[in-house]
């Protein structure tokens, strides 16, 4: 499990509570307190872990992507950076230093979450903390599992989407979930997640932590997110499909996403300089609408197709829907597409208000 | 730069064959030979032969009695050149240092020319010898005419071991630095066969950079060497062929392009071949979406008058229940 280098502190937050965790469950790691900016040279080094105060606001819309359908999700901002070093990974040319970041001034967070959820009391809310970080990787240093999911057990809508890559469930167990937190995994084929996926747990130890997420009674989700193109890549996901149904009982999956591979023109120098044993940048990409290469559509329309029918033999009605895609893509592969993202975003809301049987 | 340096020394006639000119630590031209005597040097000859040696030239001689030439090195060629047995020089003593020689040299040489890209890469390297790369990026960086910071350092200090066919044809200006660049970042032995490749035919930078980016791709892709892909057998016959320079290197970038990219530039062939199944008439164009999957076919049409755009109005008119059409739109 990941430990930082250095632990530096903000002194605004020196006495919050997470900080208190923190330190608890870090007990040999060197500790600063120094004020911090965006120009502190702590920032620039990945195994920093820098705890602070989030000065803007903790809940936002995903960013989503123009011209493309999109469940608009929202995401919980609980921390920047994560100590995988996935070669894909948006956030090495999304963020602009490498530093593991926790926000520590929780109260704002959930005052913030409280006067969100009391102005909008009919709208159910699906929020997650995996989009800037890893949801679990910290959670064996800051706990934090064990107030959020609490705190969304106590919420009449709204969801709190866990989504890792990582083993890290031992704070899990013994929690009053209410069936409002959904613990999902992202998955790949075995190949990818030992080749691209550096520091992730391997495909078994996820699926084994998330029967073990079953058998507490959670709601489960995967992403296939992104899929990569290779030669070979069918036998490998097929694969990874049937360990999943073979771990996972179909009634605990409240859906599966999938998104095919995809990167920013900018990325591609950046994994070429960290990670030049990774391929992955080299096959047939075009510009998309939304300024992002992508595979071709044919490309796309193919993968789609075979991971759908896969899923399909082992779960006729499992709910899968696609990120970021094209609805010629949605009717193509699934013979339907949503008229909008609201509607895309009400089919989502239904699969969390599913009672798990 | 501090060069406290009295030349009140006499000027005194050395014999140059005493110079050995393959090792000369204070030289910063580059290139620096015989072989790229150009109309300057000419002009130089010229006016020595009609005027003299005006000013003598500056060196340095060793304690082993090696001479270094600190500034005058174009002259030394011109006379060498005029077959001439001596040169009048003002000698430095053995005992000024390494440092404060090359750095007096480096003033002489920034107050008359401005750098090229080998040549700033090459000073650049000779100064972290003396220098922390911070003194160099704030002292010396703007006197080279670069941007005072760590990224203008990094990205020209990778330039200074180049072999020399490239860097030369980067000092010349034959090749762009960002290629030079690109070019640095591959295996030696890949980076001269790419190269020797590239300089084969008349392509702009733009295309330097597209075939460089296909040759890569297409062997990190296949897990190919670079040589395998350059003594391809259908490269060979591009090359080979009887035609036009640009002809060939157009082929050339098709073909690499075909490789790079085999599903797209399919999917491209199959729309042409069915397009022309249509038989459009002439200024009637049928352009597909995007890589096929973005926005809206589009028709471009052109006419020179009502009578023309009559007929070209009536071709549209009945492809709207041409089959053959409908089944391109679909596919």
């Amino acid at each position: 499990m990941y430990q930082p280098q250095k632990i530096i502190i903000s002194p605004e937050v020196r006495s919050s509570s997470l900080v208190k965790i923190i330190i608890h469950n870090c007990p040999s790691i060197p500790i600063e307190y120094c004020n911090i900016n965006k120009d502190s040279p702590y920032l620039q080094e990945k195994n920093n872990l820098v705890i602070t105060r989030n000065k803007g606001n903790f809940f936002k819309p995903c960013p989503g992507t123009s011209n493309y359908l999109c469940c608009l999700y929202k995401i919980l901002n609980i921390g920047l950076n994560c100590p995988l070093s996935c070669t894909y990974c948006i956030l090495q040319s999304y963020l602009e230093y490498p530093a593991l970041t926790i926000h520590a001034n929780l109260n704002e967070m959930f005052e913030e979450l409280d006067r969100l959820f009391t102005q909008f009391p009919g709208q159910i809310f699906r929020i997650g903390t995996g989009e800037f970080t890893d949801s679990l990787v910290l959670d064996h240093i800051t706990e934090l599992s064990k107030i959020l999911v609490p705190y969304f057990a106590r919420q009449q809508k709204a969801y709190l989407e866990l989504k890792t890559k990582t083993d890290t469930i031992h704070n899990l167990a013994n929690l009053d979930h209410q069936g409002k937190t959904i613990i999902a995994w992202s998955l790949n084929s075995s190949r990818i997640a030992k080749e691209e996926e550096l520091g992730a747990p391997s495909i078994e130890q996820r699926l084994l932590a998330a029967q073990k997420c079953q058998n507490l009674g959670y709601k489960l989700a995967f992403h296939f997110d992104p899929i990569i193109f290779y030669p070979g890549w069918e036998k490998e996901y097929q694969k990874t499909i049937d360990m999943l149904f073979s771990t996972i009982k179909p009634s605990h999956i409240t859906w599966i996403s999938m998104g095919c591979f995809r990167f920013m023109p900018k990325s591609k120098p950046i994994i070429q300089e960290k990670f030049p044993h990774s391929r992955i940048i080299y096959e047939e990409f075009i510009r998309g609408l939304d300024g992002k290469m992508r595979y071709l559509e044919i490309i796309r329309q193919e993968i789609y197709s075979k991971m759908i029918s896969w899923i399909r033999q082992r779960d006729p009605k499992c709910f899968v829907y696609f990120c970021m895609e094209s609805p010629k893509i949605w009717r193509n592969c699934l013979g339907y597409a949503p008229a909008n993202n609201e509607e895309l975003k009400s089919w989502l809301d239904q699969c969390c208000l599913r009672i798990i049987k | 730069m501090q060069n406290n340096i009295s030349l009140t020394l006499q000027p005194m006639d050395i014999e140059m064959d005493k110079v050995n000119l393959e090792h000369q630590p204070y030289i910063i031209q580059y290139p620096f030979s015989h072989t790229n005597a150009n109309n300057r040097q000419r002009e130089l000859i010229s006016c020595i032969k009609q005027y003299g040696l005006f000013a003598p030239i500056i060196v340095q001689k060793t304690k082993k009695g090696n001479i270094f030439i600190v500034h005058g090195a174009n002259r030394f060629l011109a006379c060498q050149s005029m077959g001439c047995s001596t040169i009048s020089s003002r000698v430095l003593p053995y005992s000024m240092q390494d440092q404060k020689v090359y750095l007096f040299s480096l003033s002489l040489f920034l107050s008359h020319k401005k750098p090229n890209s080998m040549e700033q890469a090459k000073i650049i390297k000779k100064l972290l010898s003396f220098f922390p790369e911070k003194k160099i990026i704030k002292d010396y960086l703007p006197l080279l005419g670069l941007p005072q910071n760590e990224k203008a350092f990094s990205r020209i200090i990778q330039l200074a071991d180049l072999e020399k066919d490239i860097a030369q044809d980067l000092a010349a200006e034959k090749i762009n630095p960002e290629m030079a660049l690109r070019l640095v970042k591959l295996p030696a032995p890949e980076r001269i066969q790419i190269y020797r490749f590239l300089q084969q035919l008349p392509f702009t930078t733009s295309q330097q950079f597209e075939v460089l980016e296909y040759i890569q791709e297409i062997s990190l892709r296949d897990h190919i060497r670079v040589k395998k892909i350059l003594t391809d057998q259908l490269i060979l016959d591009i090359l080979s062929k009887d035609q036009d320079q640009r002809q060939k290197a157009l082929s050339l970038r098709i073909y690499l392009r075909k490789k790079r990219y085999p599903r797209l530039t399919t999917k491209e062939h199959e729309f042409a071949q069915e397009k022309k199944t249509l038989r459009l008439p002439d200024h009637l164009e049928l352009y597909p979406p995007a890589y096929f999957e973005h926005g809206n076919y589009k028709f471009e049409l052109k006419f020179a008058d009502f009578s023309e755009f009559e007929q070209k109005a009536n071709f549209l008119h009945k492809l709207a229940k041409n089959q053959k059409f409908q089944t391109i739109i679909k596919s």
